[in-house]
């Protein structure tokens, strides 16, 4: 079964239907494969490959818990959830490994963030992919987390208080001190944005 | 080969089986379960922190110059204190567990569990199993000193200007004797008697004074052994 065969259907239902046929299953990995993936990247230094085998770890989780995915949350948020919890989790075991954070920066997943993005606005700065990159890679992960949720992946207060398990409120403040710690990290860094 | 069917080859293969749905439903009802007894539990320390305070005459501290803080420590239950701060912890903790349980603010949760423990404290305090709950502690975990001890030891210091005992003779003089079956001869001259006291034989009642000499106690201010016996009151002169 591939994703044409799915077309139309909800996620909601593909879950129901993935229950009783695994083969439905293919369709919910694959509707998701391209964007989560990208956010892997976003969130962790992993390569390209590394980030195929911690989404199909992530995956492996997902149909385990299936029938706990509850139709009053979004399946995105659900899923998001999941492959964001896979992910640190699996990122922090390579840093203590040792592995270095640093890597080099894929203009790919930036590149088009000043352009379509209120990023600028609601920071107050110019930025270029670059500068986004490298700033992200200094920040904690909690502030990197929310604003990659809400700027790059474009995520509203409630999917990201899903995703990462947070009341509202608190994301909202996380938000705040995002930006906050994102503006102090860019002027100590000397980090100069331009587009 | 495609992702997607790497995946479920690999789920085929290993034989990865979902969890039941009935395993989600009583973990959520374990969660809820150890929240509501955890709140339970929370506002059964309340009650007996209210009925300890109610107990406690925190009024005496202005009536002593030295030792004030370990008289203030002394006063407090801190058991109490310690078990309702510990199970409002674990009602917090436990609700951030259940399922939707991150959705509220730990503001509210801290506020919402503080209220409900509280006005269930009340409920049991009034109901009369705090005292209960207090007795039976007293009765089996050694090394508690239940509300009546604390009470007996703060008002068994007569160098502190604390006296407590059973009248036992009021003509002439006042003898009192204390818990410990000693006789104090209580000189009552100017001493504030409160309301509910009534200065007979048999009486039980605390005494906030000085100690003149061994066995005799000038009395400034006489309470009823329960509560602070707040009335009319008078001064024996």
């Amino acid at each position: 079964m591939s994703i044409k065969d799915c077309l139309g259907i909800q996620d909601e239902e593909l879950v129901k239907k993935s229950l009783e046929n695994i083969d439905y299953f293919a369709c919910i990995y694959e509707r998701y494969e391209k964007k989560l993936i990208r956010y892997i990247l976003r969130i962790s230094s992993f390569s390209y490959h590394e980030a195929e085998e911690v989404l199909q770890e992530a995956f492996v989780r997902v149909w385990r818990n299936l029938n706990e995915f509850d139709e009053s949350l979004k399946f995105s948020s659900w899923v998001y959830r999941i492959v964001h919890n896979t992910t640190i989790t699996e990122w922090r075991k390579t840093q203590s490994k040792g592995k270095d954070r640093k890597q080099d920066i894929d203009d790919e997943l930036y590149k088009n963030l000043p352009s379509n993005l209120n990023i600028e606005k609601e920071l107050g700065r110019k930025i270029d992919a670059d500068g986004i990159k490298r700033v992200l890679d200094l920040m904690p992960e909690k502030y990197r987390s929310v604003l990659i949720l809400k700027f790059l992946e474009e995520k509203d207060y409630n999917e990201i208080s899903d995703i990462l398990k947070k009341p509202t409120g608190t994301v909202g403040t996380l938000i705040n001190r995002a930006k906050k710690s994102f503006n102090q990290i860019a002027d100590k860094e000397n980090i100069t944005f331009t587009v | 080969m495609e992702n997607s069917q790497k995946l479920l080859d690999k789920i085929q293969k290993e034989n990865i089986e979902q969890r039941k749905k009935s395993e989600f439903a009583a973990k959520n009802i374990f969660f809820w379960t150890m929240f509501t007894l955890s709140v339970l539990i929370g506002g059964l320390a309340t009650s007996v922190l209210i009925f300890a305070f109610g107990q406690t005459e925190f009024d005496l501290l202005s009536h002593i110059t030295h030792s004030r803080v370990e008289l203030f420590l002394g006063m407090l239950p801190i058991v109490w204190i310690f078990f309702s701060f510990v199970f409002l912890a674990a009602s917090i903790a436990l609700l951030r567990k259940t399922k939707k349980g991150y959705k509220y603010s730990p503001v509210l949760v801290l506020m919402g569990n503080l209220i409900m423990s509280l006005i269930l404290g009340t409920v049991i305090y009034f109901s009369g199993g705090a005292v209960k709950i207090e007795s039976i502690f007293a009765k089996n975990v050694p090394g508690y000193q239940s509300v009546e001890e604390k009470k007996t030891a703060i008002w068994s210091a007569p160098e502190d200007g604390f006296l407590s005992g059973t009248i036992i003779s009021v003509e002439n003089e006042v003898i009192l004797q204390d818990w410990n079956g000693k006789d104090w001869k209580i000189d009552t001259k100017d001493a504030l008697i409160r309301g509910r006291v009534s200065m007979r034989i048999g009486e039980e009642v605390k005494i906030i004074g000085e100690m003149s000499s061994e066995g005799l106690f000038k009395a400034s201010e006489i309470r009823p052994w329960k509560g602070q016996g707040n009335g009319a009151n008078h001064v024996n002169n």
